[in-house]
């Protein structure tokens, strides 16, 4: 068996041409085989897995497959709240940590049918990484086990591509879900803030946080989020809107929709490489040539964005773990506790200044998207760097692709657009209206079915 | 890595932490700590890291005070927001009470 996506393996089950036990025990196998090297799950919950297989496969040959995921497998980042197994945040602060109950999502997709492996590596707390003094080693790249997967939802996008998991959840802060999508070649989707409940998500920066989907193609992902979003009332930003059908406008003309190009965020303000450039170009004439209108959009520089999010970031970070930070200071790995001790120099005046520009910003980000449907620029500026050379300060050295939509909450996708000199994925990010994903899918899968790069796994 | 409490009692040896409580918190309300420290000096830094009551046991200031330069610096390139007076930060409407 080659690795599925979650649209052929629904299909197969429904046809009972696959059971969930087999779907199962082959990414197990996978995971036995793969984890080693690549280092995905922090924990495999292997019985677990194969009980909700066995109660997949009984609603399977009675007919009653209760959602497209029932029988798929899948994973979450080891910050998701999972009653009764570890969640680690992939800390040694957390190193015994077994929650009481299920995080608002998991519980979501446990009640859709899926079948549940395990628990994927992370940055500690989502937050500083790659660390190699934890308990457990960062992810690794699955194109290149030499490169990094940029985080925080490194393992879930490592096991994705690996095709360990079908699927699996992520969260994002500043990109923590469309990085690692980006560097390994996957798609992932940071849906509108709000859209899907943080209660039971170890936080990062509660005003940034986000949740989302991360599979090998966004019609992938849209079955994920259809079953992940929803209003939850112990989620105090949470919003009360009604969940539409995310895949709804696959395969439609994109004839009509407005394209707007940030072309100065990946020319100027932070240069992407000549085959991302080429990668853009080339996404922006499939884009035209689908029927879609292409403009340039101007907006504060990609600089503005990244300070603002990485100062409430920080702070909203170095809030959240205060206490540890005093009790358990060397229990954190040492770039976590370096990144904490420094964002706890930011001032009060740092953090409400950040929040009054990002109302700002998020004021021009409204006026611009008045006039486009989505707007694209790079998701990364170039391949995957190798493991060794990520820097210390990596995250305060270049301004950010992602973090605009961290900042506005609105939704943004990432979609892998070929292949670089390195032979790693290049990707682009493409963003849309609040509550509009259902738009991004649209434009992705166009993508997707316009190029021959979810034919390509990685050969490991 | 630099040793760090050895450097810190050069610090205090060389007097610099002779800043008083008082001086220290009118330059806090002048300048911001920030500010101050971002004109360079490691050793004021090395103050302002012992002041903060936080640890920094097993933690390479140097390496410490190079990120606060680049955090100083991420932060100069933020536009002051234009508005200062009215509207919050953070959007807050009060909510009947049920």
């Amino acid at each position: 068996m080659t690795p599925l996506t979650i649209a052929e393996a629904s299909r197969k089950l429904t046809a009972k041409a696959v059971s969930p036990v087999e779907l199962t025990r082959y990414c197990l196998d996978k995971i036995e085989a793969l984890n080693p090297k690549i280092a995905a799950f922090i924990t495999v919950t292997e019985e677990r897995a194969l009980a909700d297989a066995r109660a997949a496969e009984e609603r399977m040959m009675r007919n009653e497959r209760r959602t497209p995921l029932d029988g798929i497998p899948i994973a979450h980042k080891d910050i998701f709240e999972t009653a009764g197994i570890l969640t680690t945040a992939h800390s040694r602060i957390l190193k015994d940590n077994i929650p009481a109950s299920d995080a608002t999502v998991v519980r979501h997709l446990a009640d859709a049918g899926t079948v549940m492996l395990g628990k994927l590596a992370t940055l500690e707390f989502a937050l500083a990484g790659p660390s190699f003094d934890l308990p457990w080693p960062p992810a690794r790249n699955p194109w290149n086990p030499e490169y990094f997967t940029a985080g925080s939802s490194s393992g879930t996008a490592a096991a994705v591509a690996s095709g360990m998991i079908l699927g699996g959840t992520g969260t994002d802060t500043g990109g923590s879900i469309r990085g690692p999508a980006a560097m390994c070649g996957i798609s992932g989707i940071k849906p509108t803030f709000g859209r899907c409940s943080r209660t039971g998500v170890i936080p990062l920066a509660h005003s940034l946080d986000h949740i989302g989907p991360m599979a090998w193609t966004a019609e992938d992902c849209s079955f994920l989020l259809q079953e992940m979003a929803g209003f939850d009332r112990s989620d105090r930003v949470s919003a009360n809107v009604p969940v539409p059908d995310f895949s709804a406008h696959i395969g439609k003309s994109l004839r009509g929709l407005r394209v707007g190009i940030i072309g100065h965020f990946h020319e100027n303000d932070n240069p992407v490489s000549a085959e991302t450039a080429a990668a853009i170009l080339n996404c922006i004439e499939i884009l035209r040539s689908g029927g879609a209108e292409i403009g340039e959009v101007k907006l504060s520089s990609l600089a503005e964005y990244s300070a603002a999010n990485r100062i409430i970031m920080n702070a909203e970070a170095a809030a959240y773990h205060e206490q540890t930070l005093k009790s358990r200071f060397l229990d954190f790995g040492e770039r976590m506790r370096h990144r904490l001790l420094l964002a706890s120099f930011l001032t009060s005046s740092d953090y409400i200044q950040a929040q009054r520009r990002r109302r700002e910003l998020c004021d021009e980000f409204a006026c611009v998207m008045e006039k486009f449907d989505v707007l694209v620029t790079a998701a990364s500026a170039s391949e995957a760097p190798l493991m060794e050379e990520v820097t210390f300060w990596d995250g305060l050295e270049k301004p950010s692709f992602t973090l605009p939509w961290n900042l506005t909450g609105y939704p943004a996708i990432v979609v892998c657009m070929g292949f670089g000199p390195k032979g790693l994925p290049l990707s682009v990010q493409i963003g849309g209206r609040p509550f509009a994903e259902a738009t991004l899918f649209q434009m992705a899968t166009h993508l997707e079915a316009s190029t021959p790069w979810r034919q390509r796994r990685p050969l490991i | 890595m630099r040793p760090v409490n050895a450097a810190c009692h050069n610090t205090f040896d060389r007097g610099i932490a002779a800043y008083s409580t008082v001086l220290v918190y009118q330059l806090c309300l002048l300048f911001q700590w920030g500010r101050v420290v971002s004109e360079g000096k490691f050793e004021d830094f090395v103050v302002l890291v012992r002041q903060s009551g936080l640890p920094y046991d097993d933690v390479d200031l140097e390496r410490l005070f190079d990120g606060y330069l680049k955090l100083q610096g991420m932060i100069s390139t933020m536009k002051r927001p234009a508005n200062l007076t009215t509207g919050l930060a953070v959007d807050f409407q009060p909510e009947p009470v049920r």
